[in-house]
């Protein structure tokens, strides 16, 4: 059973006094105080502020360079309007399956290169529909 | 044409056919890519694109390479470090697509697959490695690390593989990066081992891929073929990169949660996704999940087709059940940054 908590006004934090210059020193009091969290409050929020913005010019600390915006529809970039000149392909062009493996290529290409020709023709590819 | 290949070219690109649209392909990142584009006359451009944006990721990202900058963190053990933009790419996509799956996808199982024998590239792995450690504990877990920008804080012993991201997040970069070669005009797929990314106007229709469940699916009982006019697809399969240990059949995805090859009943998993990074890691975090990882697939939204280990298929989403069918990338659902294209070619 809990024990009802009794009101003790001798520990309030500002206790009853008589007078009309008492009351207004403790409006002025508070007054004062009001003041002074809202200060602290703009303060604080100044400090975070800053902090916030320094932080992204710190030496070293690049942005990302030239992110690309997705789009709510899926794809990395907002697909381009039909231009009217969009090919028709009849065949798979590519195949989606578990990662096949190849011997001996740890590494890619780099820098300029040469495609060439007379290579594997890839099964299904047939370019444009007839 | 003059040839200026860097040290590190291995092969080079073969073209595989030309009308509108031609196509070349690599063997790269121990595995086969392909960049498709139209208009035909671009295609040496797109090539080149993804060729160096390979290669960024493979200096970045590899395991396999010493001289790669993650080798290089894991030689030095556990610390915190300022990487390099890319990495810290690289490692934030892999970090969300652990939050995205809710840990099915894990990153710091780097150690697991050492531990199993994966500690090469997969085609010079030896064909039955003997089992001389102890039996591989569940992963670290992803909370472990932390990226905030480019300073990374790693434990020590705990290595990162960020293979259920990274060929995905390369077939992004590389797909924006061949976008931007070949100019105002035309579209680009490319796909990094059968992670695909199609950007730019697509072809009339979409772009026709087949899916399969084995890594020379290109048609028959078990493939389909879909058509994707925007995001990308990725497949992740149990039936590829086997190999033996201690006189049992192992596989790459690792489910985190102990430490072995998942054990669920799909066998393969493809989704479709804004990006192949979350494509790919959706497609993984099923193989890992199993059934449970059924009901989390729904509430993405994003289409899906896995099957069975018996070759039943199982379609959600708007995965369109009729073959040739249009499959629509839903919008981004991973929290994740989307690929940087570090310079323009414009």
């Amino acid at each position: 059973m809990s024990t009802p908590i009794e009101p003790n006004f001798e520990q309030s934090e500002f206790p009853l006094r008589s007078g009309g210059a008492a009351l207004a020193r403790e409006e002025n009091l508070r007054h004062v105080r009001r003041v002074s969290n809202w200060s602290l409050a703009a303060l604080l929020v100044g400090v975070g502020v800053t902090s916030a913005a320094l932080a992204h010019v710190l030496p070293g600390q690049t942005s990302p360079t030239a992110y690309v915006s997705s789009t709510q529809t899926g794809g990395l970039v907002q697909a381009r309007s039909g231009s009217g000149q969009a090919p028709s392909v009849s065949g798979p062009v590519a195949v989606s399956s578990g990662s096949q493996v190849v011997q001996g290529t740890t590494v890619a290409t780099s820098g300029t290169g040469t495609i060439t020709q007379g290579g594997v023709v890839s099964t299904g590819f047939t370019g444009k529909d007839s | 044409m003059p040839v200026t290949n860097g040290p590190s070219v291995t092969s080079r690109w073969r073209a595989l056919g030309e009308g509108e649209v031609a196509a070349a392909e690599i063997d790269a990142l121990g595995t086969k890519v392909r960049v498709v584009v139209w208009p035909s006359d671009r295609l040496e451009s797109a090539a080149l694109a993804v060729g160096s944006e390979l290669h960024r990721l493979d200096k970045e990202a590899s395991r396999f390479r010493d001289d790669s900058e993650i080798s290089r963190l894991h030689a030095q053990g556990g610390g915190l470090y300022f990487i390099s933009e890319g990495l810290a790419e690289v490692i934030g996509v892999a970090l969300a697509a652990a939050r995205f799956t809710d840990g099915l996808v894990d990153p710091t199982v780097g150690g697991n697959l050492v531990e199993l024998g994966y500690d090469r590239d997969f085609a010079a792995m030896a064909t039955d490695a003997p089992s001389d450690g102890p039996a591989p504990g569940p992963a670290p877990g992803y909370h472990s690390v932390s990226l905030e920008g480019r300073l990374l804080r790693l434990p020590p012993g705990v290595l990162l593989d960020i293979g259920a991201t990274a060929k995905g997040l390369g077939a992004d970069r590389a797909a924006l990066a061949a976008l931007d070669a070949i100019g105002d005009r035309g579209g680009v797929l490319v796909s990094l081992g059968g992670d695909i990314t199609v950007a730019g106007e697509a072809p009339i229709g979409g772009w026709p891929i087949v899916v399969g469940d084995s890594a020379d699916a290109s048609s028959g009982p078990g493939s389909q073929i879909v058509r994707l006019a925007a995001g990308a697809v990725a497949t992740s399969s149990t039936t590829t990169r086997q190999w033996r240990r201690a006189g049992q059949t192992v596989h790459h995805i690792i489910d985190p949660r102990t430490g072995l090859p998942a054990n669920g009943p799909w066998r393969t998993a493809t989704v479709v996704a804004a990006t192949c990074a979350e494509a790919n890691a959706a497609s993984t975090a099923a193989i890992v999940g199993g059934t449970d990882a059924v009901s989390w697939l729904r509430s993405t939204g994003l289409p899906a087709r896995l099957v069975t280990a018996d070759g039943a298929v199982h379609r959600f989403g708007a995965w369109p059940e009729a073959d040739g069918g249009v499959v629509t990338a839903p919008g981004r659902r991973m929290s994740a940054p989307v690929p940087t294209l570090l310079r323009s070619s414009r």
